[in-house]
């Protein structure tokens, strides 16, 4: 699956200077194809993220589209870009992202357990969480509740979540920011590894030692994109 | 794990938070259940009192027509008794506008097997009687005989049982339903068991009045006005025509009653309602709070592919399962306290109190739930509804 931006546009109201409208995003063309790896870098506040968050339907662009192949993104309600979230795309969050009520397997499975599509087969998802755990080397601690884990941990445990449903998309805003070199690699390797199996994989990060990594990378300053 | 067990988890990992709110809501419930039981036992009360008295005028002893004095007979269950010429009852008869008319007889023993403190003996006319023999037959009691009497259901004897008033034995022959009001420590007979009695007494020097002939007195005249006529009019003859007597309207006998179970129902309804709106008020405020705390948890879930619905339904479900929580643990106390202390509440309250019938006993401990069960529901979904405009970026990206 291709994802295409088109014109995206993004203004938050805001308190800024002598204007009340600040805007992270100017009219940005971008496509992520399957099987690639994308990186955009660039100074933190540029509007990476807010790219990252537009293009994975959590953020609704002041003006432009989102197509995932033919299907406009945008167009669809709530309950709809939600549910094709779920199945569709992976998303590593910047910083901690766990529900401190639940266990480390339970983090994992959430996507099943908001999942609607009766049609799933539970049993093989379960099954591949505990294939992604034990790649991640984190099967050991799979009962540890989050404020036991160390944010090595919690990270790989938010890429398992997001490759849980082997996702066609997988965005990842800063995966590798407060990270040590040894997890930085997995991390890569396994971002890697799902563009081989298929996916489009988007990485946001202000690092700029990503070459090795990427099949394309932009340049993001001030909501301007620039191809490198 | 489905959408319940990941909202079950919620509120059994943060034992804390789920403990403080499923006990204000708890307090909430039991509040309710508390407040509405007492009004609608007093309601229940004066209803009993009022078909008890059953008659719409009541002709007494002028001396004895002090509203105190009736009232702590009649109301209060103080043992007493007064008397008049029995002659009044063929002239009030004789009266335009009566339509039932019956005589009561009182006495009060100086003391009995079963009590402790004087119990207040009711003597009445079978043939006549429209007040005490309904209720007789209404409890499934066998109708007095000759020395026989029929006991209130707060005193400690059973059918079969005897007792001594005045050096006279009697037997129970039936025990009355419980009424709520001050004739559940009552003693009832026929008028010719009381005159045997009343004979006794006097005999023994221990009547206040010394010179009454036992068999032409009466206590009291109930009057049910006849068709036709309003209770006034009949008020009035009865005064015109009868000497050294006051009738008194029963209505008006109970209107104090009336007025202290209007005040004690208006200000309990007053106190639930601000209950139910102090604790709304903490229980959306902890909600909020809760919800602010979570709110990155609620993002992640969001980027998970929960909808905004899906959310808010989940926040929505985790208050009113808490408030549900706290509704039947608020109800239990509440009944806890409720049923085996009523007599205790009777007591300081000092009004007619009988519990309402099981039915409405479960209706009560339903409403009680469900208001509860709605507080947390829409204390949730207030913070639900806040934390579904925020932005999902931002949050994400936040470390809160």
């Amino acid at each position: 699956m291709d994802i295409i931006g088109q014109k995206l546009h993004k203004d938050y109201i805001r308190k800024t200077g002598s204007s009340n409208v600040f805007t992270a995003l100017f009219e940005t063309d971008i496509t992520l194809s399957s099987g690639t790896v994308t990186v955009i870098h660039g100074r933190s506040g540029g509007g990476k993220s807010t790219l990252l968050n537009i293009l994975a339907g959590i953020v609704t662009p002041t003006s432009g589209n989102v197509f995932y192949d033919d299907m406009d993104f945008f167009s669809l309600d709530d309950e709809k870009r939600s549910s094709f979230r779920n199945r569709h795309i992976g998303y590593i969050p910047q910083g901690t992202s766990a529900v401190s009520s639940l266990n480390l397997r339970e983090n994992i499975l959430l996507p099943l357990a908001l999942c609607d599509d009766t049609s799933i087969d539970t049993k093989s998802v379960k099954t591949r969480a505990d294939e992604l755990m034990k790649r991640l080397d984190i099967i050991g601690i799979c009962e540890a509740k989050p404020s036991e884990l160390s944010g090595g941990e919690l990270r790989r445990m938010a890429i398992a979540r997001a490759l849980l449903f082997s996702p066609e998309l997988l965005f990842a805003d800063e995966p590798t920011g407060d990270l040590d070199d040894d997890n930085t690699r997995l991390v890569f390797d396994m971002l890697k590894s799902s563009a081989s199996e298929g996916s489009a994989v988007l990485i946001v990060t202000h690092e700029n030692d990503i070459q090795g990594l990427a099949d394309k990378i932009y340049r993001m300053d001030a909501g301007v994109l620039f191809d490198e | 794990m489905n959408l319940l067990q990941i909202i079950l988890k919620n509120i059994k990992n943060r034992p804390v938070r789920s403990v403080g709110l499923i006990s204000l809501a708890s307090m909430l419930s039991l509040a309710v259940l508390f407040g509405t039981i007492i009004v609608f036992a007093l309601d229940r009360g004066f209803t009993s009192l009022e078909s008890r008295l059953g008659a719409d005028i009541m002709v007494v002893p002028y001396e004895a027509a002090t509203k105190s004095s009736l009232e702590n007979i009649v109301l209060q269950g103080n043992a007493g008794y007064f008397y008049m010429n029995g002659d009044v009852v063929d002239q009030i008869e004789a009266l335009p506008g009566v339509g039932k008319i019956t005589a009561q007889y009182y006495l009060a023993s100086v003391s009995a097997s079963c009590c402790s403190i004087p119990v207040q003996i009711i003597g009445y006319d079978p043939e006549t009687d429209f007040v005490i023999t309904p209720w007789i037959t209404h409890s499934n009691g066998t109708a007095p005989g000759y020395m026989d009497v029929v006991v209130g259901n707060d005193l400690n004897a059973f059918v079969g049982d005897k007792m001594t008033f005045y050096g006279q034995e009697v037997r129970v022959a039936a025990k009355l339903d419980k009424t709520g009001t001050a004739y559940d420590t009552a003693v009832f007979t026929t008028h010719d068991t009381i005159k045997t009695l009343i004979e006794a007494s006097l005999s023994k020097k221990l009547n206040e009045y010394s010179n009454i002939n036992a068999g032409n007195v009466v206590s009291c005249v109930l009057i049910k006005t006849a068709d036709g006529y309003n209770v006034d009019e009949v008020l009035h003859f009865v005064n015109k025509a009868t000497k050294k007597t006051k009738a008194v309207r029963t209505r008006e006998m109970i209107s104090g009653i009336a007025n202290s179970l209007s005040g004690i129902s208006k200000i309990t309804f007053i106190l639930i309602i601000l209950a139910w709106m102090i604790t709304l008020l903490i229980m959306v405020a902890a909600f909020v709070v809760m919800t602010n705390e979570r709110k990155k948890e609620f993002a992640i879930i969001r980027i998970a592919g929960a909808s905004e619905k899906k959310l808010t339904r989940m926040i929505l479900l985790e208050g009113l399962f808490m408030g549900l929580c706290g509704g039947i643990i608020g109800a239990a106390a509440g009944l806890i306290i409720v049923l085996p202390f009523n007599g205790f509440m009777a007591q300081i309250l000092g009004l007619p109190f009988l519990l309402p019938n099981a039915a409405r006993v479960l209706l009560v401990i339903a409403g009680a739930i469900i208001l509860t069960a709605a507080a947390g529901a829409f204390a949730s979904g207030f913070a639900a509804y806040r934390i579904s405009k925020y932005d999902i970026g931002t949050i994400i990206r936040s470390e809160v």
